[in-house]
């Protein structure tokens, strides 16, 4: 697909019995912020490592910055930035020692740009990254990949752990970043709030399967709470996600006639995401 | 490899390892004590190879991989665009040059401080080397394997020694015999030729095979296997592990016997077959291969009367009889009054070094004197014996020598104090007076008085009972002291040493005219000390040109001050007072021996002019 940044194909990939991603296919696009939602253990992170090349997928087809790839190349890496969900760096180092260390891996790196980031994200550059607090620690992870200046951005649940003042800082920041530089940023996360304040598409993963991709709008468009005090027996075209919430087509919504009495309402992500998270749990449970 | 990850490495493991190599280098120091006195060159180094090479090589991997998985810092390593098998193989160089590069400072350290005292050539040094890199190499694979096994590491270490264990104990395999191990052999300790070349293959092989496995270890599934063993035990694992090395420990304990080392052997050396014992001394260019053989059968013939008069038994450790391995090794740039036996730990046997040129009949008699040492499990050297053994077996070594039996008692002459029971009962004393030369030669009058007393068959039964291997029960409590013994036999030492001092005097009467070649010499001994300087000791020389001060540092429990070395003195050769500083750091109230001695051309050996006990002040 022409303009898009990540793309995957029914990837699969087992460990021992688990199957972590089970036919995954999704598209992000060049220059958005793709938020990628899942509850823990849904395949989240799986997938972010996939597209680093640090899991190999077993099935499936990739393609990266317009590349189809079979394997993630040290070329390609080189131009995608990555905030892991631990930020998991040598506790001995200083920011300052982290940026050379790192430096020596990317030939597109900007240290003048690394100074920068660490400055406007308040990290101090001489402190050891095991003196510093877990915001801090996340923000220099931010800064370590960005300084590369990579056209791709990969963020995994970065802001776990942090507290809501840090995160919402910390989602600014990336929404910031990606508007100064048009980058493709995709963020994972099970905090919805964090991702519909900045994401312009979102894709569901449940049990490693994705359940939805789309924008907000059209997202919040075709889930809906139906209440009733009958048994709802919708048009062809409805489906039920969990309980009383219902999806359909946004044009169905419009025409569909409903018993005297229901109520229709609309649902915000964090609902939907509920909704589709039991709604997988429940199947799952039926099988 | 991955220089900005080499960096990083030496970063954050340099001082790690390097206080781990300087503690090495500490101890290497005692390890060539060790070894100097075992008389193997290198066998300080390998020991130093086989156990704290191989320590460092487990730190080393703990440091690399161990703690990169188990601090979960590989996660940022995998992030950033270096190839995972990039960083094994940096990890693993790394480790591999560090293990080798200790190992080659160790080898240069000893070759060096070797060099000071004898000749080694470049060749066999550099075969030491080779071989001592080959089985570090395949050391630091088995560690950097094992430390890709994460919390399992320990076990297969624990796996590998009770195997190696279990293989020497109940399989009664020899180290020659086991893969790597075999590459610091007894042979390659003494700088003796390179280690066959199976062996290197047998090493290369394995290392390969283990560089593999962690390769693998670290490649395959994306690194999930070494991350997933990289996390801790569980307390199931753990309490596992334990009843597993407990289990082992007892089967290893059931199943040993203790081996059965193999005699020493060397390929390029002349051997005899003796009645008891087989003969070998290794060939050299001083010597032709007919006197080669002529030593082989004089020592043999030594040997044989020796076991036969005093019905000695060797026995291995398991209780079997054992025949008596002896070997000799001519080797340049020894002193030719010094005779060193080296210590094996992987054969059976009694291996002597000594200069081409050293006096045959001390050769000899020094065979004599360790095979009884032995047989007697060290019981000879008792002091209430000793002077019985070095009589004997110089008595026994010139037996069929009568210009050295001449020159023995022309020593004995020139002896210039009395001889009393002190002299004869305490005998390391009198060892230390007099010197070893003056002393032997007090020993063989000893022992040849007390034949013409006793005569040579009850002296005989006399020395079988105080040289015989010692009862291993409750008996061994009662045993009849030899003073007693002697007395029974009707040879008290108060009437040994009265008779043995008219001898002397008789002697040095009817050799006066040879005694007086021998110029008139004293000598004077003081220790001092400055703080800037340390520990000195000054010899006031009187009536002699040429002599050498030596000495040795006595410890709490030290008896006998041996070795003794030779201190650098400052002065004319011919001067009367010497000032020689003792190149060791001794504290104040540190106790030392020196003493000085002078070669005597008319008795063609150092003779002792002067000895004393300091205590430093």
């Amino acid at each position: 697909m022409a303009g898009e940044a990540i793309g995957l194909s029914d990837v699969r990939r087992k460990f021992g019995r688990v199957r972590a991603l089970d036919g995954v296919t999704l598209s992000a696009r060049a220059g958005e912020v793709y938020g990628f939602l899942g509850r823990n253990g849904a395949g989240k992170t799986t997938t972010l490592r996939v597209l680093m090349g640090i899991v190999q997928p077993d099935a499936g087809e990739i393609s990266l910055l317009g590349e189809r790839v079979k394997k993630v190349s040290i070329e390609l890496k080189r131009r995608i930035g990555y905030v892991s969900q631990e930020q998991v760096f040598y506790p001995w180092m200083t920011a300052a020692q982290l940026g050379r260390f790192v430096a020596a891996f990317y030939p597109t790196w900007d240290g003048v740009e690394y100074a920068r980031l660490l400055k406007v994200l308040d990290v101090p550059d001489n402190r050891r990254a095991v003196e510093l607090s877990g915001g801090t620690r996340t923000k220099l992870g931010l800064a370590l990949a960005l300084a590369p200046r990579p056209p791709l951005l990969l963020l995994d649940e970065p802001t776990t752990g942090l507290d809501p003042v840090a995160r919402a800082e910390f989602s600014e920041l990336v929404a910031q970043m990606v508007r100064e530089r048009g980058i493709t940023a995709f963020l994972s996360s099970h905090l919805v709030d964090e991702v519909q304040d900045i994401a312009d598409r979102v894709g569901i993963i449940q049990a490693g399967r994705m359940s939805f991709e789309g924008e907000v709008p059209v997202l919040r468009a075709r889930v809906r709470r139906v209440r009733s005090a009958e048994p709802l027996a919708p048009s062809p075209g409805f489906s039920r996600v969990h309980g009383e919430i219902w999806q359909a087509a946004p044009e169905l919504w419009a025409v569909e006639l409903w018993p005297p009495g229901t109520e229709v309402q609309a649902l915000s992500l964090e609902d939907i995401f509920v909704a589709f998270a039991r709604g997988g749990a429940s199947q799952d449970s039926n099988a | 490899m991955s220089l900005a990850l080499a960096r990083k490495e030496l970063r954050e493991h340099g001082l790690v390892l390097l206080v781990s190599a300087l503690f090495s280098f500490v101890a290497l120091i005692g390890f060539v004590v060790i070894g100097e006195e075992s008389g193997g060159r290198f066998a300080g180094l390998k020991s130093f190879s086989m156990s704290l090479g191989v320590l460092n090589a487990l730190v080393a991997a703990n440091r690399l991989f161990v703690r990169e998985y188990a601090g979960r810092t590989q996660l940022f390593l995998e992030v950033l665009p270096i190839a995972r098998s990039r960083v094994f193989a940096t990890k693993w160089l790394l480790g591999a040059l560090w293990s080798c590069a200790l190992v080659t400072v160790a080898w240069a350290l000893v070759l060096r401080h070797q060099q000071k005292t004898e000749v080694i050539a470049l060749r066999d040094a550099l075969h030491v080397l080779s071989a001592t890199l080959m089985f570090t190499t395949a050391a630091w694979a088995f560690a950097a394997m094992a430390g890709m096994l994460g919390r399992h590491r320990y076990t297969v270490w624990i796996a590998l020694l009770i195997t190696i264990a279990i293989a020497l104990d109940a399989g009664n395999l020899s180290p020659d015999e086991i893969p790597v191990v075999n590459l610091l052999s007894d042979r390659v300790a003494m700088a003796r030729g390179s280690a066959p070349w199976a062996s290197f293959a047998w090493a290369g092989a394995l290392a390969l095979l283990f560089a593999g496995t962690a390769a693998a270890l670290a490649l395959i599934g994306s690194g999930a296997i070494a991350s997933t063993l990289s996390r801790r035990m569980t307390a199931r694992e753990r309490v596992f592990m334990l009843a597993s090395v407990l289990v082992a420990g007892f089967v290893y304990s059931a199943v040993t016997d203790q081996r059965q080392k193999p005699a020493f052997k060397v390929a390029d050396a002349t051997y005899v077959a003796g009645k008891h014992a087989q003969i070998g001394v290794m060939a050299t260019e001083d010597m032709a291969s007919e006197q080669l053989l002529a030593l082989c059968r004089l020592i043999a013939g030594d040997v044989d009367a020796v076991i036969e008069a005093l019905g000695l038994v060797h026995e291995a450790p398991d209780g079997a009889r054992a025949e008596p391995a002896i070997f000799v090794m001519p080797q340049q740039g020894l002193d030719r009054t010094v005779i060193e036996r080296a210590s094996l730990s992987d054969h059976n046997g009694i291996v002597l070094r000594a200069a081409p040129n050293v006096p045959q009949p001390a050769l000899r008699a020094e065979v004599l004197h360790e095979l009884i040492n032995d047989a007697s499990l060290h019981r000879a050297l008792r002091e209430d014996r000793h002077v019985l053994l070095d009589g004997y077996v110089l008595a026994m070594a010139t037996r069929d020598d009568a210009k050295a039996r001449e020159l023995t008692w022309l020593r004995f002459a020139s002896l210039a104090s009395p001889v009393d029971e002190a002299r004869l009962a305490r005998w390391e004393e009198t060892m230390e007076q007099l010197g070893s030369c003056i002393a032997d030669a007090l020993a063989f009058a000893t022992v040849e008085v007390a034949t013409e007393v006793l005569g040579r068959a009850r002296l005989q039964v006399l020395l079988r009972s105080l040289f015989r291997r010692p009862l291993d029960d409750v008996r061994v409590l009662f045993e009849e002291r030899p003073a007693a013994q002697l007395a029974r036999a009707g040879l008290p030492w108060p009437e040994l040493a009265r008779r043995v001092e008219a001898r002397r005097v008789e002697l040095r009467a009817r050799l006066a005219a040879q005694l007086a070649a021998i110029p008139a010499r004293k000598a004077r001994i003081e220790a001092s000390r400055s703080p800037t300087r340390g520990a000195s000791v000054q010899a006031h020389v009187e009536g002699a040109v040429a002599y050498r001060v030596m000495y040795a540092a006595l410890g709490a429990w030290t008896s006998l001050p041996q070795p003794l070395a030779r201190l650098d003195v400052r002065g004319a050769h011919d001067a009367k007072v010497v000032t020689g500083t003792v190149p060791i750091s001794l504290p104040k109230r540190s106790r030392l021996f020196a003493a000085v001695d002078v070669e005597e051309p008319v008795l063609q050996c150092p003779v002792r002019i002067a000895s004393k006990r300091l205590v430093l002040p």
